[in-house]
């Protein structure tokens, strides 16, 4: 009788493993990154996504740990604009230059600069290689930027 | 001692059955999709229509994409970009199977790049769930369609 009950405990424990969707299960997987000045792997343009901003304010070299993804659930970048244009943004990944996420964020004056900033949710983007973003105005070279994803690491399965 | 185990085989029970009725949602990181279109038209075209049949895998290599059998595609997001004649570009997700009409809406305005005007436009898109292949078409009002680039994102869950 207490096999049987142990046996279906460990059925359920189980079951609810199964059914745990997919989300962060510590608040150390959910992470911040941030592009520095890394150019990506490939032409065209865009810059890794290469730091990790930790909870305690400091920052290290980001890279996805063997057996994890990461999924992106944020994206926000500033950037200046030249002639007063709105500034697109794209993610795309490290290895293939691969476009996976399209967003643009309007133009607003600052004082005697235009500048973008944008903020925006993404769909639960998976990634399992480096990470890149890329900024266009439709200018022969894209302004200066910088572009942060939030996001979780969870286990690669 | 047996009232006892009885207890905890009820608790099991009650725990197991509100395991399965979890609500939808991706279970593993493998049930989450990026699809694009390769370019190949809708099961039933309209000129300049697309079907999402490629998956970008999280590695950033593509497939080749089908439903499973027994699976449902939920999507939960929707980005695309366009030139536009005009100040906007309108698009639709459409069940691929069907004449009927469009299951969801959007539109994304236009921004001038150099003398292009473009269309970034990203959106959530809450729970389409498609049993059938997906299809995309934009329009800024006039023909023919512009050339467009488009990204669903979604999940895979059990069909039931």
């Amino acid at each position: 009788m207490r096999g049987a009950a142990v046996t279906a405990c460990l059925i359920t424990v189980v079951a609810l493993e199964a059914s745990a969707a997919v989300a962060p299960k510590r608040a150390s997987d959910v992470i911040t990154v941030i592009t520095t000045t890394t150019a990506c792997p490939f032409a065209g343009g865009g810059q890794l996504f290469d730091t990790v901003i930790r909870s305690d304010g400091t920052r290290a070299a980001f890279t996805i740990p063997t057996g994890s993804v990461f999924v992106v659930t944020g994206l926000e970048f500033i950037s200046s604009s030249t002639a007063g244009q709105d500034v697109a943004g794209t993610l795309l990944y490290g290895n293939t230059g691969e476009d996976v996420f399209f967003t643009i964020g309007d133009v607003h004056d600052f004082g005697s600069s235009s500048v973008v900033h944008h903020d925006t949710a993404v769909p639960n983007l998976v990634v399992r290689t480096s990470l890149c973003f890329r900024t266009t105005s439709g200018q022969p070279s894209p302004p200066p930027f910088t572009g942060l994803v939030h996001g979780f690491l969870t286990r690669d399965r | 001692m047996a009232q006892r185990v009885v207890g905890v085989l009820l608790a099991c029970a009650c725990l197991a059955t509100s395991a399965s009725a979890a609500s939808v949602a991706p279970r593993n990181p493998s049930d989450i999709v990026t699809l694009v279109p390769s370019g190949a038209p809708c099961p039933l075209p309209v000129a300049g229509d697309v079907v999402f049949d490629v998956r970008v895998l999280p590695d950033g290599t593509r497939t080749a994409f089908s439903l499973p059998h027994g699976k449902v595609l939920v999507v939960t997001g929707l980005e695309f970009t366009s030139k536009t004649r005009t100040e906007s570009v309108a698009a639709t997700l459409f069940y691929g199977n069907t004449a009927l009409g469009d299951a969801f809406f959007t539109v994304g305005k236009g921004h001038a790049f150099g003398t292009d005007s473009i269309v970034f436009h990203d959106t959530a898109v809450p729970n389409l769930v498609v049993k059938t292949p997906l299809c995309f078409e934009q329009a800024d009002g006039f023909l023919p369609q512009l050339p467009s680039t488009a990204v669903v994102h979604g999940f895979l869950a059990s069909d039931r």
